[in-house]
């Protein structure tokens, strides 16, 4: 693993870097993410959440299966749901802090009060019907999207720490399909590195990476040419945007080979939040629809 | 800091997914710093290094039909993205001012090279292949056994001929008699 992603001093060294870059276009988005990114980075190290996979990485990733059933994990004791409370807790913290600007997080439920049976059905009913669970509807409405989007955030360093056995596998493996293969959710942003410019993307959730292939689509996986393009900004070739003409999705790509470091994708999602805004003006919707997003509000 | 509600949510949908920012709207800093961005479309393009027998795999970058950039196709399971220094050359195969892109002829002991037609070229390749191949025909060896076959002309094939090409390019020297045929990806 990125030592980057596990230690707060680096991450917020990292995150001080970003900002002070010409590569920084938004810098409270940074600072927001760096927080968050500290925030999880803290539980990826606790020894109860390093769990291992009982079933064989290879027989899951041939059947196509991803290494960790997310709907399952939540209710079969494997995650240990008083921390992902916890967790959850912090990230309202973070989000109320953010939002109201440093005083109390009046509308925000206090997660700390909330019964372990409802953390673990609000994740079933996430994953599972993918809808809003029972008692984020009691939430003012204002907020529920923050709350959804808490839930990921709090779950996201346990499922990374659960994946992180197969992840040093996947990381230099090549795996065609759309989905992460640990956790089954979508690449959030891609790489170009080493010498030969393999194509890596990132799961939003788990922050595995995988290989996938240069010129195709990571989202309906046409390997039709004449349907992919990628768009750049003239003088900031470091980052691009692939667009499928098949499926109107796009991924963005930062070109490592330029940067001159290892990025660390979460951030760089960040700074070239240009290239989503030209690719919805281009007609193009991003591949990457989280966890919160699936919810209907 | 202090945000309003609206700045604060694209803030928290930028931390997760460039989606939520794209359905919460754009007017943050991030579309302040989009909008006097100008964009170029550009197309990747596999196909196979023209150079050597090897066949590495390239990836060619092409805006409007221009190729601006090639590089070593990673996904290639000969090169896997390498590419020795001619292939890594190969845009200056497109793109050269260089490039001859007429005919060029300089006649035997001449020093001036002329510029010739595609026409006069190809009549020209085609008589003087007969008269060589007339010139130094041979019908049977030395111990009398018929052989049909010149040993005025080689033929070397190139690594950018495909399999047709090469068919014919093979067919071509067999009828004409020539027994020194060679391929370069042999190298």
């Amino acid at each position: 693993m990125d030592r980057r992603y596990t230690e707060k001093a680096s991450l917020a060294e990292l995150t001080a870097a970003y900002s002070n870059t010409p590569r920084a276009v938004a810098a409270p988005l940074l600072r927001f993410t760096g927080e968050l990114l500290q925030i999880q980075a803290g539980w990826t190290r606790l020894p109860a959440a390093a769990a291992t996979l009982n079933d064989s990485l290879s027989s899951r990733l041939e059947a196509g299966e991803p290494l960790i059933a997310l709907a399952e994990i939540a209710a079969d004791g494997t995650l240990d749901l008083d921390q992902v409370r916890t967790a959850l807790a912090s990230v309202l913290s973070l989000i109320s802090r953010w939002y109201k600007g440093g005083s109390n997080g009046d509308g925000f439920p206090d997660a700390l009060t909330l019964p372990l049976e409802q953390i673990s059905s609000g994740l079933q009913a996430l994953f599972n019907r993918r809808t809003v669970p029972g008692w984020v509807r009691r939430v003012d409405p204002c907020l529920q999207e923050l709350v959804v989007f808490s839930l990921g955030a709090a779950l996201s360093p346990f499922v990374q720490a659960l994946a992180a056995p197969a992840a040093e596998v996947l990381r230099e493996r090549r795996y065609d399909k759309a989905l992460c293969p640990a956790c089954g959710q979508q690449p959030l942003m891609g790489m170009l590195h080493g010498e030969g410019g393999v194509r890596s993307v990132e799961c939003w959730l788990c922050r595995t990476q995988w290989i996938i292939p240069r010129v195709a689509c990571p989202f309906c996986c046409t390997t039709q040419q004449a349907d992919l393009r990628y768009f750049y900004v003239p003088g900031r070739e470091d980052a691009r945007a692939y667009v499928c003409g098949n499926c109107k999705r796009y991924l963005k790509v930062t070109d490592a080979r330029r940067l001159g470091f290892k990025p660390l994708l979460a951030l760089e999602h960040v700074v070239t939040m240009p290239l989503d805004s030209m690719a919805a003006a281009e007609g193009y919707r991003p591949g990457c629809a989280p966890l919160f997003l699936a919810s209907k509000f | 800091m202090k945000v309003s509600r609206r700045t604060f949510l694209k803030l928290s949908g930028a931390a997760v997914g460039a989606a939520a920012l794209a359905g919460l709207g754009l007017d943050a800093p991030v579309a302040s710093a989009a909008t006097p961005l100008r964009f170029r479309y550009a197309r990747e393009t596999t196909t196979i290094c023209a150079y050597c027998g090897v066949g590495c795999g390239l990836v060619v970058h092409a805006e409007g039909g221009e190729v601006v950039n090639i590089e070593g196709d990673p996904d290639h399971p000969i090169n896997k993205g390498a590419l020795c220094s001619k292939g890594s050359a190969m845009y200056q195969v497109a793109n050269n001012k260089l490039r001859l892109r007429k005919v060029k002829y300089r006649a035997p002991g001449s020093s001036r090279w002329e510029e010739k037609s595609w026409d006069w070229a190809i009549t020209e390749i085609a008589a003087r292949i007969k008269a060589t191949r007339e010139a130094t025909f041979v019908e049977r060896d030395s111990a009398g056994r018929q052989v049909n076959r010149t040993e005025g002309i080689a033929c070397l094939g190139g690594a950018a001929l495909d399999n047709e090409e090469c068919y014919l390019h093979s067919k071509l020297s067999r009828a004409l008699g020539v027994v020194y045929l060679e391929h370069q990806a042999r190298i």
